[in-house]
Formats: C-alpha cells, structure tokens, sequence
C-alpha cells in the first residue's frame, strides 16, 4: 500500500520526529530578523527552541550549514487538491463547500512541497459573485481529506467580481449579471435576503425554514465567517467595500486585485488585506492597468499584502514571485518574502500558528540551499507538523524506483506480446488541472485544463468564462 | 513673439520631462545614433560562455568595434561608466506572438497571430507586427531587446521575421525579414473530450479513430507539399506563379529555417525526416520531450527552442524538476538549444528568469545566458550581427545593476539597440511614478 498510491507514494505514513536543524541561516519574519549559524529545535510537531549550539536531547540532528531555514509558503490562492473548483450555475452559491470534495492524492501537492509550500488556501472558482465556502489545508502528502485540513481555522468564503463573473468571454451569456452594474445589484439583492432572514430567524428560530446559501451570509454578516475575494479594477473594489460597510461587515482580503494600487487608500481605510500576481498583466482587459508595482505601492500604503499562484506550476516558486518585488519597487528581501509567508497567515487568520520561526508556532519549514529569494535556491527538505514531507534525498531513491518499475512494467508489456495474446494499445491517462480561471496553463502534455476539450456551444461557453 | 518661442520652449522641456517619468504612455523610439560610444568599466559576458571583468565596449556607427580590458575611449566617444555593473548582449526571445497579440482573452480585434486556413506558408507575421503594443515596451526595460516574431495558424502557419523592439513601425523594425518557415506537427495522442460525468473529470473519454494514423497522414500532407514545390521550384519558369511555393524558397536554399513546433517524442522523430528528405536547416520548438532524444536531436543537427523552463513536468511520474533540468541534458548532449518565455499571463518578460532556473539545474551561469543570446541568435539565423558581444556586430547592449538571471538584481540601468541608448520607460513604470505621486510617496 502506499500513500498516496501514486509513484511518489509513502511505503508507510511518515511519523512525527523530534527534530534539530543545526547551523542554518534562519530567516524568522520576527523582529529578530534573519539570524546566522542558528539552530532550531522542533518537538511533537512545534518549533520549540531557537538558539545557538542547542543540545540534540534525542532528536534527529540536520546539518543547516551554508543553508537558509525559513517559516513555510503559504499560497493564499490554490485550486489544487480539489476534484472540482466551479460550481457555476447561479451566481450565488455560498451553501456550495471545497471541503467536500478535496483529492489528496493530487500529485501537484507533491510538487509543491517540493518548492516549499506548505499550507494552500484552496478556494472555489471564480464564475459567480459569491462563490463557495473554501478550505485551508497544509500539504500533508499521504493524509486523506480530512487529514490535510488545517484544523482551528475560521472559515472564508470566496467571492468574485468583473468578467469572471460577467462572463465576457461567453457570446451568448444570458445568466445575470452581465455587467459590473448587475455584480453590484447582487450583492445587494443577496445581503438584503440574508438580514430579512437572520431577523425572521431571530424572530422565531423554529418558524423559519434553514437556508443554507443564506446561513453563509449570515455567517459574514455575523463576523464568523470571511471573504476572500477575486478582483481586479479599482470600481469594483470600491463597489464591494461600500456594500460589506452598508450590512456592517468588511472584506478580509482582496485577491489577484491587479489595480489595487490605485485604491490601495481606501483598502487600508476599510481594513483589508490583498493578495497578487507578482507580474501578470495584459491577458484580458480587466488586466491591462496591471503593474509588477503593485505589491510595492500597496506596501508602501501599509496593507498587508500577499503574493498568491492561483496556478499549480506558479506555487512551485512562489519565492521568487515574491523576489520580483525586490525588482519591480525595491522592497527588501525580509518583507518581500513575508508576502508568500507571514502576510498571508495574517490574512488567514492563522498567524499564531504559522508564518514565521517561533517558539510556540507550527513547525512547517523549509531547509532552502541558498537564499531563498534568489533564482538559484531550491528547496531540500519541507517539514510540515515536523514531519519531512518532502526530501531531496528522498526524491532521488523514488526516482530510482519508478525508473525500475516502469522498465519492470515494459518488459512485462513485451513479454506478454511475445505470446502472441491479443493486446490493447496504451492510452495516456491525462491528469486534470482545475483553476479558477481566467487564465492559460502551462502544463505538461498529459495535464488538461478543467475547460479543455469543451465543444464551442452555449454551455461550454459559460464552462470556459469560467475556468 | 520672443515670449511665445519662451514658453514653446518651456512647453517643450516640460513634455520631454513627463515623457521619460510621470506621463501616460508616450515612450519614443531613440533617435540613431552614428557616432561613437565607449562602455567602461564593467563585467562583460560576452555572449559565448566567456567573461571578461573590468572590460570596455568600443561602438562606432551602431557596430562593436572593439572589446576588451584596457582600452581607451577615443576623445569624441560618448562614455558610459559601467563600474560594478553587468554588460551582456541584448536578450532574444525567440519565438513569439507579441505585437500580433494585444490581449488575448476578450479581445479578438486586438488578436492578429492566427490566420484561417491549413497550408499558409505565404502568411507574413511581420506586416501585421505592432510597434505600438504596450507590451513591447515591458520587455525591453527588461533587456529583451530583439524577438522573433511568429505566426501560429493551421499546419504550416508562415514565416516569422526577427525585430529590434524599439521602432516607429514596422519595416524599421524588420532585422531579419522572413528567418523561417513554421510548421506545426499534427499531435500523435488524442486529447480527452470533456465526457458527461461533469466535476472536471473526464468520463467516456475514448478515443473516436487512431491518433497516430490521423498524424501520419497529416505529415504525409505536409510532406507533398513540400515535395511539390520541390519539384516547382526545379522548373525553369512556370506557366502559373505559386504563392505558397514561392514562399518557401528559401528553405531549400537554406536561407530560411524550418520551425517545427512540437513537443512530443513522435513529433520530434518526424523532424528528423525533414532533415533526411529535405535537407532543411530544422529547429523544433517545444520540445519538452527533447531531453529523451538529445544524442539523435544532436547526430541530425536539429536544434530545440525550449519554451518554457517553470513549466509543469508532463507525466505524473516525471522528475518533478524535469522541465528546469531540461537544458542542461541538451547542453551536455551539444544539441544547441534557446530558451524562450511563451507565458501568457506575464507576457514574456520573464525571459531571463527561464534561464535563471536553468542555471540552478545544471547549467552554468555563462551558459544559461547563451541559451537567451548566442544561441538564440544561431536558431533564428542573425548571430553574423548579434547575440554576444563581438567586434563587427550590431551593438545590442544591455547594462544591468547585478545578475541578470535573478530577480534581485535584475535591474536594467541601460540598453542600446544598433548603438542608440532606447528607453526603459514603458505602460507600467509610468502608472507606478503616476500612483507614487497620488500618495505622496
């Protein structure tokens, strides 16, 4: 049996370890800063001692020396390990739930281990205004669904705005809203049935029928639950804080949000935070005011911003997606790398657990080979709870296996030729890649976009708006 | 009147002023620049793996003159100090449909890379080549200075043409007009049709007829063509003139390249035919499988254009590192190979960082750099002119803070096209300045 039953597989589920890193550069996102030839103790899964020449006391010692250990990626916007991502039939669907439906076995959670990340926010899709409920989970490889979950954690929801939503690339869209105009007219329409609702709850608990679209609002309306949401021009930024202000809540956080440096003022005001492409621009018009500035501007301002992938190759260096604000606005290395670490732990309300090396805090780390916001710097080890879920080590001995068992395959393959039987052409087994949307992929030849394939008629065409 | 020159002047400076930092997008193409120019002081990657420290570039009437440590500038020499600072050769992207394609998705009156029709091989890219894309401009503050510029439709989509990125219009931008003939192989494995078990999953998925045998007579069409204008082109005069056959001319007298796109294993063996058969100079472009057959790629003089290094590996159980290491596994088969950036999202100004990543996967920092220039240069067929920095060739010359290859120090400082000192101002330098003003900052 392995875990999961996939060519870089565990034989057996890995086991927590009491663990010293020795020696490395540690970079903690804490006022101490970066601290050299430092060592780090972790402890039933919790980063329980950092210092010089710590002693072992029984746990495994790894060599850090001429190495960086860093607090874990933690990519805001993931669609990985999921089965499905869009639910676009209406254009509100908060009773819809991504903890229902997670794949542990997506081999992207591998991938991305082994460029650091740690923990994904994997959010719904992008086609309606209101999407559905997400889930937080930390890259647990070899856990089932409930096993990668990142337990305590406030639940989000996403919501959406601008063509996603208005289905511009559709010809024949006839689903509400149409315009930005409409997204607004929404919002309103759906807030409005969430607070007659709460009050007729209220009223009598026991007379009102439970919706379960409209819990979810009431849920955000009641400070329980929080909106992390996809946008871009600085209208509809404005248009989604004055409707959250007028039912009395705020947007935790806006994401992809492109022009935000044009309203990157009022955000802070509301009290948002914001989550970006480093350098994405021009690929549709809602994108064509996109800057590589914008993580700088809007740091400067004072919000908390995060740098986010939304794309399954881009989280696997998401570190130097953070890096490009170094060049584009001249942020240093220290904030630059918070933004794929520490920020968006605050952002997700997980900042007492993860994000930075202290004492106290989850040990979800990464061993880096050489500065980790540089171009040359690979992950070697990525530990989550303390346990190594990703070693270069390690990589290498499965490589060696899979190499043995698919020459052990072929020349069974050949064998069975041989004996004249009757055999069926191979087929490749595509891989599916789901996301939120609005963009193209560059994946490998047996990988498929969720939309790929889809026949040009009305429906694949609100399929493909939305992707 | 003296008044009205005054402030006609005043007018003037003040427009030069915005123009180079807080106004919309007006960024100009320099003016030529014939006399000579003197780079000092800096670390010149040369282009071809050599480096020379503290080394000058001598230019004169838009051409490198000499290189070297230890020179002088001549007393008329415009000098630009590059102490502390890297000099490489302008970057090349290679393979591309900027200023064809504006935006991509919503679009489609901004969207000229795609031509109706499956035979086009007389389709120009270069006559619908916008100066003015907004892109353009991104990519050269960047230190990507020259791209080939490349058709996309049907089978054989037409010739790309090599451009210099800082131009009024089209034909100042041609530096090699029709470099190559592009084909695109027909894909030997059916891609799944979305099937009715809807959650993203693909159900009832079968394959209607055979890939390979669709392929095979797809190729086989290719090659017809081509062995009829062979023998087209064999006449002595022709009672008919044909477009098509006309147009690729210049592949069997080898002053044209064939472009072969494909990445899979099948689809790079068919290259080879084209060699075999046709004699064609043949540059595949994609190759994500190329790293399988690297020794036959090299034994058959095919060359590769790798399209993307932060790329997805394409099986499950491929090296999740397989795409980044690609280039090195060609570098030490001798396949000469370029790296491009086809990402649709960032619009190719990433360039520089696909060779980085290689360069953390095997190959040198020199050599990395290569794949983004010389070799570039090579494939495309304009290393008699540029891609290192050599005396006789075109001063395409790029001037960075540090290390070119890693976003930190990524900064370019300086660029030269033919010698003239072009603009780094572009769309998004000018909204940043813009916004910085707003707050104050």
């Amino acid at each position: 049996m392995l875990y999961p039953f996939d060519g870089y597989g565990w034989d057996s589920l890995p086991k927590q370890q009491d663990l010293l890193i020795k020696n490395a550069t540690v970079w903690t996102n804490e006022k101490e800063g970066s601290l050299e030839g430092t060592d780090v103790l972790v402890k039933a899964g919790k980063i329980t001692k950092i210092g010089k020449n710590l002693s072992a006391d029984g746990a495994k010692v790894i060599d850090g020396a001429g190495k960086y250990l860093t607090p874990g990626i933690i990519d805001e916007h993931s669609h990985i390990a999921a089965f499905s991502i869009n639910e676009g039939a209406q254009s509100v669907t908060s009773e819809v739930r991504i903890a229902d439906n997670l794949n542990p076995e997506d081999i992207s959670i591998y991938r991305q281990l082994a460029g650091g990340v740690t923990s994904s926010h994997i959010l719904h899709g992008s086609a309606n205004t209101i999407g559905g409920q997400t889930q937080l989970i930390k890259l647990r490889w070899g856990a089932d669904d409930e096993g990668l979950k990142f337990k305590n954690w406030d639940p989000f929801i996403k919501f959406a705005l601008g063509e996603n939503v208005k289905r511009t690339t559709s010809q024949t869209n006839n689903r509400f809203p149409d315009t930005r105009m409409g997204v607004e007219e929404v919002l309103m329409d759906a807030f409005t049935r969430a607070s007659d609702y709460q009050k007729q709850r209220k009223a009598a608990p026991n007379a009102v029928r439970r919706d379960l679209e409209l819990d979810a609002l009431v849920e955000i309306m009641e400070h329980k639950r929080f909106i992390t949401c996809h946008s871009y021009v600085q209208s509809e930024i404005t248009e989604l804080m004055r409707v959250a202000e007028k039912f009395g809540f705020r947007v935790n956080t806006f994401t992809h949000i492109l022009e935000g440096y044009k309203v990157a003022d009022k955000m802070k005001e509301h009290g948002a935070n914001v989550s970006t492409f480093s350098d994405w621009w021009a690929y549709k018009v809602e994108v064509t005011d996109a800057i590589a500035y914008n993580a700088a501007i809007m740091q400067k301002v004072g919000l908390n911003v995060c740098i986010n992938s939304d794309d399954a190759e881009q989280a696997r260096h998401l570190n130097q997606e953070a890096a490009k604000s170094v060049k584009y606005g001249g942020m240093s290395e220290e904030d630059a790398f918070k933004m794929v670490t520490l920020n968006p732990a605050k952002a997700l309300h997980v900042a007492d657990r993860v994000g930075s090396i202290k004492e106290g805090k989850d040990a979800d780390l990464v061993l880096w080979s050489d500065n980790p916001l540089s171009i040359y710097a690979k992950p070697e080890k990525t530990i989550v709870d303390g346990i190594v879920y990703f070693d270069l080590d390690h990589d290498a001995l499965l490589r060696k296996n899979i190499a043995a068992e698919r020459n052990r395959l072929i020349q069974k393959l050949v064998g069975e030729k041989r004996t004249g039987n009757p055999m069926a052409p191979a087929t490749p087994s595509f891989h599916v890649e789901l996301s939120c949307g609005d963009h193209d992929h560059h994946d490998g030849l047996l990988t498929i976009d969720e939309s790929e394939g889809d026949d040009q008629n009305e429906n694949a065409a609100v399929i493909n708006a939305n992707k | 009147m003296k008044r009205s020159i005054y402030i006609k002047a005043v007018l003037a400076l003040s427009l030069f002023a915005t123009a180079t930092a807080r106004a919309q997008d007006d960024v100009y193409p320099a003016k030529s620049y014939k006399g000579k120019l003197f780079i000092t002081g800096g670390t010149i990657h040369v282009g071809n793996g050599q480096v020379i420290e503290g080394g000058s570039i001598e230019v004169d009437n838009g051409k490198i003159v000499r290189v070297g440590a230890g020179l002088t500038p001549a007393s008329d020499a415009k000098v630009v100090d590059a102490k502390g600072k890297q000099i490489y050769p302008g970057l090349i992207l290679p393979v591309t449909d900027l200023g064809l394609k504006e935006i991509g998705s919503g679009v489609r009156g901004s969207n000229d890379f795609q031509e109706i029709g499956d035979i086009d091989p007389s389709i120009r890219s270069i006559v619908a080549y916008n100066t003015d894309s907004k892109v353009i401009n991104t990519l050269k503050s960047n230190g990507i200075l020259l791209a080939g510029i490349t058709p996309q439709g049907g089978t054989i989509s037409g010739s790309s043409t090599v451009v210099q990125l800082d131009a009024w219009n089209w034909e100042d931008a041609a530096y090699k007009m029709d470099n190559a003939i592009h084909v695109n192989l027909p894909t030997f494995m059916t891609r799944p049709r979305r099937g009715g078990g809807g959650g993203g999953r693909f159900a009832g998925t079968q394959p209607p007829t055979d890939p390979t045998k669709e392929a095979l007579a797809k190729i086989n069409e290719i090659k017809t063509f081509f062995r009829e204008a062979k023998a087209y082109l064999a006449e002595p005069a022709h009672k008919e003139t044909n477009l098509k056959f006309e147009s690729v001319k210049g592949l069997f007298s080898k002053q044209q390249k064939l472009f072969v796109h494909g990445d899979q294993l099948k689809q790079m063996l068919v290259a080879i035919d084209f060699v075999k058969e046709f004699n064609f100079d043949v540059t595949i472009v994609g190759g994500s499988e190329s790293w399988l057959i690297a020794d036959l790629l090299k034994q058959n003089k095919i060359s590769v254009i790798l399209q993307q290094t932060n790329a997805l590996p394409t099986t499950e159980d491929d090296d999740y590192d397989q795409p980044f290491k690609t280039p090195a596994i060609l570098q030490k088969a001798g396949v000469l190979f370029a790296i491009n950036d086809e990402h649709e999202e960032t619009r190719y100004r990433n360039l520089m960082f696909n060779a980085g990543v290689a360069a953390a996967h095997g190959l040198t920092k020199e050599q990395a750099l290569q794949a983004i220039t010389l070799n570039s240069a090579r494939i495309l067929g304009v290393d008699d002119r540029t891609g290192s920095l050599e005396a006789g060739k075109d001063a395409n010359i790029v001037i960075s803070a540090g290390d070119i290859l890693d976003m930190r120090t990524s900064l370019i400082e300086h660029a030269f096209i033919q010698g003239r000192e072009v603009g780094l101002d572009n769309k998004q330098t000018q909204l940043y300045h813009r916004y910085l003003t707003k707050y104050g900052l």
